[in-house]
């Protein structure tokens, strides 16, 4: 099993109270299963695949993934994990601003243990004849693009996607969706993201 | 397509099922 969440919880505090973000999430998750997590805002969708990825902690329950246990695991081990383990595709593309597609692309490459070629992956997504343009030079989709080639390029077991298509429009992101489909098809394991499908503005 | 589809509500698992097809934004709910 990839995932396996037993009895998680995660809880946050809010003034003198506090709120349970995630109560007793149980559910294992088996490599190459391509899983949407739906839920309105506020549910815990985030929380959850934050916690998958080892970005946050659970407060009770077990959280193992790849059999690591994440439950119990120290800063400097979630760190090694998150490098070896996930790849993240966020809303907001999360690029560098100062480095071409080609060196966002590359900076995760080179603390991967295996990963693949820059050149098939930026081909994958369309952008080989953008790899020397700047991230303001490209469209919010084509920086979404650069972003799931970031993630995809250390081949990871686990890719994780928290609305990838949230700042993009309809066609885009049918576009964006079409390449996570393919990238976790049929050589790589699970991809979560939240939302699917949402028609933003056009 | 998506495999499979976990629905939370206030942090919990409402449901959690194998789909095997597309999702449609109307079964989003905000």
């Amino acid at each position: 099993m990839l995932i396996e969440l037993n009895k998680v919880g995660r809880r946050y505090h809010m003034g003198q109270g506090e709120f349970w973000a995630l109560k007793d999430v149980t559910l294992s998750i088996p490599e190459s299963q391509l899983v949407t997590i739906l839920g309105p805002s506020g549910s815990g969708k985030s929380t959850l695949l934050n916690i998958m990825g080892g970005i946050d902690h659970a407060d009770t329950g077990t959280v193992r993934v790849t059999g690591v246990d994440l439950s119990h695991a120290s800063e400097r081990d979630l760190t090694q994990f998150r490098r070896d383990t996930v790849g993240f595709v966020f809303q907001f593309f999360n690029l560098i601003p100062n480095l071409t597609v080609r060196e966002n692309v590359e900076v995760t490459a080179d603390i991967a243990k295996k990963p693949l070629s820059i050149d098939e992956v930026l081909d994958a997504v369309g952008l080989l004849p953008m790899a020397d343009r700047f991230p303001s030079e490209l469209s919010g989709g084509e920086q979404q693009r650069v972003s799931l080639a970031r993630a995809v390029i250390k081949n990871p077991s686990l890719l994780l996607a928290d609305e990838p298509t949230g700042s993009l429009d309809f066609v885009t992101s049918r576009d964006i969706l079409r390449l996570l489909v393919q990238s976790t098809r049929p050589t790589t394991p699970p991809s979560c993201w939240s939302r699917i499908m949402l028609p933003s503005p056009i | 397509m998506t495999d499979r589809v976990i629905r939370l509500r206030s942090g919990e698992v409402e449901e959690d099922r194998l789909v095997g097809r597309l999702i449609k934004a109307e079964e989003v709910t905000w």
